[in-house]
């Protein structure tokens, strides 16, 4: 009998329409769960040559090990699987359907193949039903799940694509409930590419405790804590987080108008940007969040005419000032939107946002977009540019590919206006300014969010921050912005903690969250105590820091295969090239040597040589030889992989 | 005075914990089907009632129990359920008006809230202030603040305008 983990693995054939499970502990040891799992299957199975679409490619949903236990905010999932863009890549999921798949007997879900039609999976602890999809096959996702529950009954947890993954946009997202959703990296389109409309699952079976009355007392403790937290607490309930993110955001000079503009942005057009009263006012109906989660901090929105849905940052960060807007419901809208056709709000508001800079500079014109101009902020160019993406549609199909592939199609020198990294494109964040930013995106594909660190708190409280990074990271200068010191090893340590996190589908913005300025829940500790007493077996803050650097280790490895090198690991041009156009960082450059020796510092810190691949020895540091072997062979047959799946 | 579980409806944000710290109790595993309180929700609507025994004064599990398993513990002001008694038929489950007594197939056994012996843990684990344990008289006593509050609020509203109204003329 296993505790803590339900103990099995289901893997599902599509193009056999088999299943089959397999025993959880041989891969908790190093692993430990959740996201772990998922890296190791996908080393171990999936070649450097097979590509994302390839029904060989493995699709794997890890909710961790505290996921649908007593602990708080531990309801996330991560989805795993070899991206679009050709790299291994991760999204996390919130809402229940992690807790569910849990209460299922699962510890992780690998579905792999190819069905030869729409299917939706359907898990009822072991029974496991591939059934038709052809009737709801083309539907947005919040009709998918009403018809789901109709069909099958209430008490189900989905998950789904909306026709942006059906379509195989490179940005489509996986989305549960009303709007909790795997954004980053395309992974609904590998749901797509496998004609998997949706996963719905009942769980009844129950996740044993090892120490059941300490946990639940330690649990107690913890909810407490987190009840109580003042950043939390001001975020969540009054939706800080949300409500005055932009205004505060704009403020520290850490978000960028528009499409990271040059010098010469009409930068007097930017509207001023208070913060939302007046909409959360108007809309706001109750928070919502997460099973388990004393915070959260999502709040659903009731707009009449245009629905009821809920939104966070990423719908903030992509709908306003990076598209000239100032109009929260127009933002509402447009989050509303791609929820509706489970598209990423992140690259979608990028994709907009690209557009606009492109008729701006006078690129494209309206004849480009089927007519219709690409004014900045423009209400008629933002709704239909979402529309047309979602249903690929007329110009809406140069962005299958994202929006590196719409600006190869477009030419005329727009690639030069595609920010992204490695085929994705950056969170909105202004990375010319904030320098421990530039390393997570340059490092991470775009995905910031994946190691947000504390600088982002600095405008907020800066004595605190400075106190804190003195303390943790032996200098002031890790939690000053423009700052480029102290930041290599700040952005290491929060991946390895966020990353940590995952494994036990503990929520990394709960656990490792400074953007409120606060620091009084950045702990591991309370996580690690949670973990031990579900499992019965002692694990410390710095045993899970270990496996997450392990995880991390063989993740790069994966990438090294198939051709990932240092010259990925940076960013667009212009971040490099010009400075920050306006506002409190007005100026602001990004040095390339200085930001080269932050990436040289963090391969150090990762056991990484200069090329971005790990050593062999750090392979042996991490328990990871055998897997090391194949890397090296590889390396040794194939040189350099750089043509390979990698686009 | 008899305590009761209050619930505000309205409060509850549907996030389960309940449900598991109901269930860690009771069984010792996070198990759904072991809890005594349920959130029934409304996924797409984002809505969630938790739905737990009321302790009926006049309850009709009790009535129906076939062996008298059923009894009222007047010291708590629970209804409770002698397993040494029960035969397992189920009746109490179909005859209670709101599904709360449920059968847990694990168990074998029906079961239903008995408010942790007088500190239910599902109180001390809601975040949300959905779920109180408090004296029977004090049941509609918080409600009848917060109404009682805004009509203090309309009324002191009331007389600020009128004064300012007064100082402008």
């Amino acid at each position: 009998m296993s505790f803590g983990w339900s103990g099995q693995i289901l893997r599902v054939d599509l193009s056999n329409r088999q299943s089959q499970t397999e025993d959880t502990e041989p891969y908790t040891r190093s692993f430990i769960g959740g996201k772990g799992i998922s890296v190791k299957v996908v080393y171990d199975e999936v070649g450097p040559n097979t590509s994302a679409f390839d029904p060989a490619n493995r699709l794997c949903f890890g909710p961790g090990v505290l996921t649908g236990t007593l602990a708080p905010a531990a309801g996330r999932m991560k989805v795993t699987s070899v991206s679009p863009h050709g790299l291994m890549a991760n999204s996390g999921i919130g809402g229940f359907i992690g807790a569910e798949i849990r209460h299922a007997g699962y510890d992780s879900l690998v579905i792999q193949g190819e069905s030869d039609r729409p299917v939706y999976l359907y898990i009822h602890d072991d029974s496991v039903e591939i059934k038709d999809a052809a009737h709801i096959w083309g539907k947005g996702t919040q009709e998918t799940q009403r018809l789901i529950k109709e069909e099958i009954g209430d008490s189900v947890e989905i998950m789904c694509i909306g026709p942006a993954g059906e379509n195989l946009v490179s940005f489509g997202c996986i989305l549960t409930g009303m709007g909790s959703a795997a954004g980053r990296h395309g992974l609904g389109a590998i749901m797509g590419s496998k004609n998997l409309k949706a996963i719905a699952v009942r769980g009844t079976r129950p996740i044993r405790i090892a120490k059941p009355q300490e946990f639940v007392s330690a649990c107690e403790e913890a909810h407490r804590w987190l009840r109580e937290s003042e950043s939390m607490q001001s975020q969540a309930v009054e939706g800080a987080g949300d409500r005055y993110t932009l205004g505060f955001g704009y403020d520290g000079g850490g978000v960028p108008f528009g499409n990271w503009e040059e010098e010469d942005a009409d930068w007097d057009e930017v509207p001023a940007l208070g913060d939302a009263d007046e909409f959360w006012n108007e809309y706001a109906v109750h928070q919502y969040g997460c099973i388990g989660c004393p915070v959260n901090h999502f709040h659903l929105f009731h707009v009449p005419g245009i629905g009821t849905g809920s939104t966070k940052c990423a719908g903030w960060g992509a709908f306003v000032a990076n598209v000239w807007n100032n109009d929260r419901k127009l933002m509402f809208h447009a989050n509303h939107l791609c929820n509706h056709y489970g598209l990423d709000v992140t690259s979608t508001g990028n994709a907009i946002s690209f557009l606009m800079e492109l008729y701006h500079k006078r690129i494209i014109t309206e004849k480009d977009t089927d007519g219709l101009p690409m004014r900045r902020g423009d209400e008629r160019a933002i709704i239909s540019t979402i529309h047309k993406i979602g249903k690929q549609e007329g110009f809406g199909e140069l962005f299958k590919n994202g929006v590196l592939g719409a600006a190869r199609e477009i030419g005329k020198g727009a690639e030069q206006c595609a920010m992204v990294v490695n085929g994705e494109v950056i969170e909105p964040y202004e990375v010319r300014a904030y320098k421990s930013e530039a390393l997570a995106a340059a490092v991470n594909s775009g995905n910031i969010g994946e190691s947000l660190t504390f600088e982002y708190g600095y405008f907020t409280d800066p004595e605190a921050v400075e106190e804190f990074a003195e303390e943790a990271y032996g200098t002031k200068e890790a939690g000053v912005p423009s700052s480029y010191e102290g930041k290599a090893i700040s952005i290491w340590d929060y991946e390895n903690r966020i990353l940590a996190c995952d494994l036990l589908g503990a929520c990394g913005w709960v656990f490792m969250n400074w953007t409120g300025g606060g620091a009084d829940t950045s702990s591991l500790e309370i996580p690690a105590k949670l973990y031990s007493l579900a499992t019965g077996r002692d694990t410390s803050e710095a045993d899970l820091l270990l496996a997450a650097q392990r995880c991390k280790t063989l993740e790069r490895a994966f990438n090294v295969r198939r051709g990932k090198r240092r010259e990925d690991d940076t960013l667009p041009r212009r971040l490099f090239e010009t400075a920050v156009p306006g506002g409190r960082y007005k100026g602001e450059r990004l040095e390339r040597a200085r930001f080269d020796e932050m990436v040289d510092e963090y391969y150090a810190l990762r056991g990484w040589d200069s090329e971005g691949i790990p050593t062999p020895e750090t392979l042996d540091r991490f328990g990871l030889s055998s897997e090391g072997k194949v890397l090296q062979q590889e390396l040794q047959e194939k040189g350099s992989l750089r043509e390979g799946a990698k686009s | 005075m008899i305590k009761v579980l209050m619930i505000e409806y309205e409060k509850c944000v549907g996030c389960r914990t309940c449900e598991m710290a109901c269930s860690a109790k009771h069984s010792g595993a996070i198990s759904p089907l072991e809890s005594r309180i349920t959130i029934v929700k409304w996924e797409m609507e984002g809505e969630g009632i938790p739905i737990a025994c009321s302790q009926c004064e006049s309850a009709p599990c009790q009535a129906i129990c076939p062996v008298t398993a059923i009894t009222r513990d007047e010291s708590l002001g629970r209804v409770m359920v002698d397993y040494d008694k029960c035969i397992g038929c189920r009746m109490c489950v179909t005859v209670c008006p709101f599904g709360a007594i449920s059968f847990d197939s694990i168990s074998g056994e029906v079961i239903k809230c008995d408010l942790c012996d007088g500190d239910p843990l599902c109180v001390r684990f809601c975040s949300y202030g959905a779920l109180h344990y408090v004296d029977v008289s004090e049941q509609t006593t918080a409600k009848r603040r917060e109404a009682a509050g805004r009509i203090k609020g309309v009324t002191a509203m009331a007389e600020r305008d009128m004064s300012a109204e007064a100082a402008q003329e």
